[in-house]
């Protein structure tokens, strides 16, 4: 076949063979020329292999542990179909200068990956990852989410959501001391917190702090003429914002000079910063608030928790049929969800909205209780652990303009199958069928964990136990790590034992241990941020290579 | 099937039909043959390209048309039998044993029956030269895809094009 024949061939042919050959044939073919690699993009033909709808595994971050982003799950003795081990996950990344990076954010199988100033976009089934331009404000003010969607698109955006602006307590910032001199200190601040004003775009009269931003602004454009030592004396001040104020803030109880404190909440339009891989750059994006206000600002900050307070963490974000839904809270802890609707709409700029609804639980609950919001099976979901062992499932109904949260599951762990899995594993020591990925440097270790390789963890039949009595004296801390994203199983952390807890069946499956090695198990520590992984194999973050 | 008013085939003797292939070699087939062409169907179903007309193809050549007729004749019957559900196992092994032969060509051959097979639209014989070509190709790097195919060596920009893009799907490659 001569090339200027074989373009002659029809395209309903070319895909007729293309549809009998496996995956690995089929992505050399992409790979031969230009014709075929159109019509294979076109008809989607690689993505039923690209995307194996399956649960691969979930990522972990620890509190206080020097390696994020561990991976929990059934090891595998292929990489192939997003199935990773060991080093590969995250260690062909640069090395980060910072000690803050860990896993910020999980979907359709790209990870955010980073920090208060750097942020990465990880494939890790492919390995190929992105380095996304600095970031356009002072990053400890947002938490950053990630919106892909490989059906729709190869292309992904970054949100980054403003928190809700916490009362002013003591925060030291670096403030200029005189523009000529070019010297720097870290200042006691009780300014309020300026790229939150700026992003935030309230109907407000305060034209004093108007002004203050744009000085803030000035100042910030002259970042990049800062030594290396102030460099670093900023990021102190970013990631311990607290550690020197803390001892002052507990008096700092007066409101009378909080300039938030009776604004409106949510502000009637917001401005988010985002990336589009599209056109590789941040921009602001505005969206107008659907529907009442909650209140104000006072009304829906809590301040009972210092800003050090680690986790587990409470901002999880779905991405579910073209809408961002962020789980929002003042400080750490929070009632209301964001929706940010008609992502795709949004892609155009047209008719960019956002609401909040009110998640199912109240504040009081919400302040003591452990909440989660995941996709799952049907949707979003929303969970929330109280009196230790009570877990509520509830789901999102979303039908014609009614949005109400449905109790689904109410469920008594006590009286669960779950503690069959913790003597299972306090008498027997044996070790799961998933494992903690953890660096592989002294990989006999790893190997004796580890006899056979695993192929596909079984969600339905693998490891089921019993029933078993609690004992008396028995207690357990339980953790939500996540949802199924395709069926209806909760993952459940309790003494550092992995769970899948099945919501309809009751049935409990033993996963395996959830310590890494050389943790220090003390009680103030334990998972702070944990995303249910499925793999994406199709390539290219929007054509992007390393 | 139902014969057409005109038609007079379904008494004894089948009813036959007249393909023209591009060089103008005249092919008299069996109409249930023929039919197994979607393309052929509604015409013979109208009642043409009986008699002294013919149903001219062209885009088939007569080298073509005779193998693509070969292949018809061979599978009308079971077709005939509405995808043959009470053939006999050793007819389903002859027909087999058939289509294993049959794409057993000269490349060039293989084309010209991958186009004929498309613009005649037979189902059967589309997908036989198709799989014909994905077992040649299976497992196969992109060159060797090339050269088996007969393409002409990639420029340098091409061949940088392609391994960029084997980049991107790594995985497949394990």
């Amino acid at each position: 076949m001569e090339d200027d024949t074989e373009t002659a061939v029809p395209d309903d042919a070319l895909a007729g063979i293309f549809g009998r050959l496996p995956p690995h044939t089929l992505a050399a073919c992409r790979c031969v020329c230009k014709a075929w690699r159109a019509l294979i993009d076109a008809r989607g033909l690689l993505l039923p292999h690209a995307l194996p709808h399956a649960l691969r595994g979930i990522f972990i971050n620890y509190i206080d542990y020097p390696r994020p982003g561990l991976f929990f799950a059934r090891p595998s003795a292929s990489t192939r179909h997003g199935i990773i081990n060991g080093n590969d996950l995250l260690g062909y990344l640069p090395a980060s200068t910072s000690s803050d990076i860990s896993v910020l954010d999980h979907c359709n199988g790209l990870l955010l990956y980073g920090g208060a100033r750097e942020l990465y976009v990880v494939n890790p089934a492919t390995r190929q990852w992105e380095r996304l331009p600095p970031l356009p404000a002072d990053a400890s003010e947002y938490l950053a989410y990630l919106v892909f969607d490989p059906a729709v698109s190869l292309h992904y955006e970054v949100f980054l959501i403003p928190r809700v602006p916490h009362k002013k307590s003591r925060r030291f910032r670096l403030k200029k001391k005189d523009k000529k001199s070019r010297r720097w200190y870290l200042k006691d601040d009780t300014a309020p917190a300026t790229s939150f004003n700026r992003s935030w775009c309230f109907s407000t009269d305060n034209s004093a702090s108007c002004a203050e931003v744009s000085t803030e602004m000035e100042h910030s454009e002259e970042q990049a003429k800062f030594s290396p030592s102030s460099l670093q004396v900023m990021e102190e001040a970013v990631l311990y914002p607290t550690r020197q104020a803390s001892s002052s803030s507990s008096s700092w109880e007066g409101h009378f000079d909080d300039p938030y404190r009776l604004m409106e909440w949510p502000p009637p339009s917001c401005t988010v910063q985002v990336f589009s891989s599209v056109t590789k750059r941040w921009e602001q994006r505005s969206f107008v608030r659907e529907g009442e206000a909650v209140g104000t600002v006072e009304d829906v900050r809590l301040d009972s928790f210092p800003w050090m307070y680690l986790g587990p963490r409470r901002r999880y974000a779905v991405y579910w049929r073209g809408a961002l839904y962020v789980h929002c809270q003042a400080m750490h802890e929070y009632f209301c969800t964001f929706i940010i609707a008609n992502y795709f709409c949004r892609l155009s700029m047209i008719n960019p909205k956002y609401k909040v609804i009110a998640t199912p639980i109240g504040i009081e609950e919400g302040k003591s209780g452990r909440s989660y919001l995941g996709k799952s099976e049907n949707g979003v979901y929303f969970a929330t652990f109280c009196d230790y062992y009570l877990l509520r499932v509830w789901i999102l109904n979303e039908s014609c303009d009614n949005t109400k949260w449905v109790l689904m599951h109410d469920i008594d762990l006590e009286s669960s199958a779950l503690w069959a899995a913790l003597h299972l594993n306090n008498h027997r020591k044996i070790d799961g069928p998933w494992i903690l990925d953890e660096d592989n440097n002294d990989s006999d270790d790893v190997n004796n964990v580890v006899p056979t390789p695993y192929f596909e963890w079984d969600s339905d039949d693998d490891n089921v136990l019993g029933y078993e009595d609690k004992d008396e004296y028995e207690h357990a801390y339980i953790y939500l790590l996540g949802f199924h994203p395709y069926k209806e199983v909760v993952f459940l952390m309790a003494s550092y034992i992995g769970i899948a807890y099945h919501l309809n069946s009751s049935k409990v499956q033993y996963l395996g241990k959830l310590y890494p090695r050389d943790y220090d198990l003390s009680s103030v520590r334990g998972v702070h941020e944990s995303f249910p992984y499925t793999p994406c194999l199709l390539g290219g973050l929007s054509g992007i290579r390393q | 099937m139902a014969a057409p008013e005109s038609g007079d085939g379904n008494n004894g003797a089948a009813r036959m039909v007249t393909l023209i292939s591009s060089d103008n070699t005249r092919f008299e087939v069996e109409a249930a043959a023929a039919s197994l062409s979607q393309t052929l169907q509604l015409t013979i179903l109208d009642g043409g390209g009986g008699g002294g007309d013919g149903i001219p193809l062209p885009n088939v050549d007569s080298a073509t048309l005779s193998k693509v007729l070969e292949y018809c004749i061979k599978h009308a019957p079971a077709a005939a039998n509405g995808g043959a559900p009470n053939a006999t196992a050793v007819d389903r092994a002859e027909l087999e044993r058939f289509d294993n032969e049959f794409v057993n060509i000269d490349q060039s051959v293989l084309y010209s029956l991958i186009m004929a097979a498309h613009n005649l639209e037979i189902e059967g014989l589309q997908s036989l030269v198709a799989k014909k070509v994905a077992d040649m190709i299976k497992g196969k790097s992109p060159m060797e895809i090339r050269r088996t195919l007969g393409f002409p060596d990639p420029t340098p920009e091409e061949q940088a094009e392609m391994n960029a893009h084997m980049l991107e799907y790594g995985w497949a490659y394990e």
